[in-house]
């Protein structure tokens, strides 16, 4: 009997899996462990509330449609996000997704691309993180526009730079991509060296957020 | 019931901890997985698959149940049933069973590849699992007993 019921909740509603795992992912509150579980997953979504702010601008651009995460993957080399947004809200497999932060002197959104879909079902999406190993995005660096490789893993890192290029640390990598934005950022290099067999430099991808941390998403509809 | 508990609390410290690792770290340890391969040396049929719907229920993150949270499960699975064919001294069998899944899961998961571009952080996963898994299988040692060992 238990074993049936345990399967139907498995099947039927994976959502309320989701949902304990993000209340021990993004810590409730302690003293509330006696209380009934929706009690306890309504405080944790009201205490969640207040870091959204950082990533929720007041006007963000027309085809952003900005969504929160409903969970992630449990397991190391693979960092995937399921979305609450899929093909009833208009999302196309390989749509970027971003994050938008409050740009400075009132000039618009910062945008930072964190990865992109790479599934949709009817009601969600999962999305492929920088952070992915399998993550590989064509990029450019810096206002000469080097052409690079974003190589997606626990530390991301843009590779293959033409060894000619005078990049530096600290500027800008640009998304390079037919389905990304103009001008999108990625993050920063880091200390830039060469590859293991010389031919090609190669340096971290500095980043100006938090993974750990986010909760909403924007994703880019065309 | 003790019994029951002891295995589910383990169970469920393992999930609690895994999630906290990842939270805090961006990357985590697999003790739900040696927490499984350790049941899997003490549970009944019906204990199993408690456990493994539990682990499921946690560790799921799409619609239905993916392929990767699959072959997570299946692997305590395939320890469970092939337990009696172990030849070494049981906590060695839950050692090396532990060690072997968590290589298999990742070869197939993400591929060999990554875990070369990544073989220190695969390492401490596979070394911090290892310990885990060794303390939960003392710990049902001390106070439970095998299954048709």
């Amino acid at each position: 009997m238990i074993i049936a019921l345990l399967a139907l909740v498995v099947l039927v509603e994976p959502s309320l899996g989701w949902r304990l795992a993000g209340f021990i992912y993004n810590g409730g509150d302690g003293s509330d462990a006696g209380s009934a579980l929706e009690n306890a997953a309504l405080k944790a979504e009201l205490a969640r509330l207040a870091p959204l702010e950082k990533y929720l601008v007041s006007q963000p651009p027309r085809n952003f449609l900005q969504v929160p995460i409903y969970s992630r993957s449990p397991f190391n080399f693979k960092n995937e996000i399921l979305v609450a947004g899929g093909e009833s809200a208009g999302l196309k497999v390989g749509a970027p997704v971003a994050i938008a932060l409050p740009g400075e002197n009132q000039s618009g959104p910062l945008i930072i691309i964190i990865g992109k879909v790479l599934k949709v079902f009817e009601d969600t999406a999962m999305v492929q993180t920088v952070f992915d190993s399998h993550f590989r995005l064509g990029v450019r660096v810096g206002k000469a526009g080097a052409e690079a490789l974003l190589l997606g893993g626990g530390e991301p890192k843009v590779g293959l730079i033409p060894r000619e290029e005078p990049v530096e640390k600290g500027e800008a990598v640009y998304a390079a991509g037919a389905d990304f934005p103009n001008g999108a950022e990625l993050g920063e290099l880091g200390d830039v060296n060469f590859s293991s067999e010389g031919l090609f430099k190669e340096a971290p991808l500095k980043l100006p957020y938090d993974f750990n941390r986010l909760q909403v998403v924007s994703i880019i509809i065309k | 019931m003790v019994r029951f508990l002891l295995k589910l609390a383990v169970l469920l410290l393992a999930i609690v901890i895994q999630f906290k690792f990842l939270s805090y770290f961006g990357w985590t340890l697999d003790l739900t997985l040696a927490a499984l391969v350790a049941i899997a040396f003490f549970a009944s049929w019906p204990e199993e698959i408690v456990f493994l719907s539990v682990g499921a229920w946690f560790l799921g993150y799409e619609p239905g149940i993916g392929w990767t949270t699959l072959i997570y499960l299946a692997l305590p699975l395939i320890v469970f049933v092939g337990r009696r064919a172990l030849p070494w001294q049981p906590w060695i069998n839950n050692l090396m069973a532990l060690a072997a899944a968590l290589i298999l899961f990742y070869l197939v998961a993400v591929g060999a590849a990554a875990l070369v571009a990544d073989f220190g952080r695969f390492l401490w996963d596979i070394g911090g699992s290892l310990v885990f898994g060794a303390a939960a299988f003392w710990l049902f040692h001390d106070y439970l007993k095998y299954r048709n060992i």
